[in-house]
């Protein structure tokens, strides 16, 4: 448990900050501006954030939604 | 460094594709897609990227020479760690966080166009240099591998199969984007942290 919370805590930091960069891209009409890289970043961590300690039973899932994005 | 670079980008290139073997089996199962491991390239001079994946020769082509520069980039930024980890303990206090243990874990800060954003990783405090490199290695040759992955994708659409609901354009228009978003998230849940 102990290691498990040593391992979140910089996940959920970093993942704080993707979300705020992600919303700041979004209210600049990213899609004309942002860089594709960056972009994926923030993609990437969204899904981190969003299956949280779920990350690897829900592993499938993540990869279908990788190949399947729009 | 020459050398030791070229172990370390040997060693994590076997374990990139350990690590991904059994997602690799899915997608090739769930997609139908033929899919045949790059080969590694290591090019000893070469300024303009840290790596390229070739469909032509299928191959992951890294940059020895911008790869060790972003990695002493990355040093001099560490050398600022007590700035560092004000700012890293200000985030984690706000996010209700009361103790904090930093051991073993240190941040990239990597720059792209608009943003710049911390990446936790762990180190092993005898050999700094060693375990930065090591973490800035396995995040570029997952991007790579996942172009390898998507071109796959793309040879089985462009033979007029279809798989699912996927679009030709949809994959080709947004291949850095898939990239990224594969690095940044098997990079979180991948055995490579416990591997170290």
């Amino acid at each position: 448990m102990k290691e498990d919370i040593e391992l979140h805590m910089p996940i959920y930091l970093h993942v704080e900050n993707m979300l705020e960069e992600t919303t700041i891209l979004e209210n600049n009409e990213y899609k004309n501006v942002g860089d594709p890289y960056d972009l994926g970043f923030c993609y990437g961590n969204i899904i981190v954030a969003k299956y949280g300690s779920s990350l690897k039973k829900n592993i499938h899932k993540i990869i279908d939604e990788i190949i399947t994005f729009e | 460094m020459t050398n030791s670079l070229d172990k370390i980008i040997e060693s994590e290139y076997k374990k990139a594709f350990e690590i991904l073997d059994k997602y690799i089996k899915y997608i090739k199962e769930e997609y139908g897609i033929d899919y045949k491991i790059p080969r590694l390239e290591i090019l000893e001079n070469t300024p303009l990227f840290y790596a390229h994946y070739s469909k032509f020769k299928n191959e992951i082509m890294l940059g020895k020479k911008s790869i060790k520069n972003l990695i002493d980039k990355q040093l001099k930024f560490l050398n600022n760690k007590e700035e560092t980890k004000r700012l890293i303990y200000e985030r984690l206090k706000s996010l209700g966080y009361k103790e904090i243990k930093d051991k073993d874990i240190e941040y990239l800060n990597i720059k792209h166009s608009l943003i710049s954003l911390l990446y936790p990783f762990y180190t092993n405090e005898i050999n700094i240099r060693k375990s930065i490199t090591k973490y800035i290695i396995i995040f570029i040759l997952l991007h790579e591998i996942w172009h390898s992955i998507d071109d796959s994708i793309l040879d089985k659409l462009d033979k007029g199969s279809t798989i699912k609901d996927i679009v030709y354009s949809t994959i080709s228009n947004n291949l850095e984007l898939r990239a990224s978003a594969f690095g940044a998230a098997i990079v979180f849940f991948s055995k490579w942290f416990s591997q170290r």
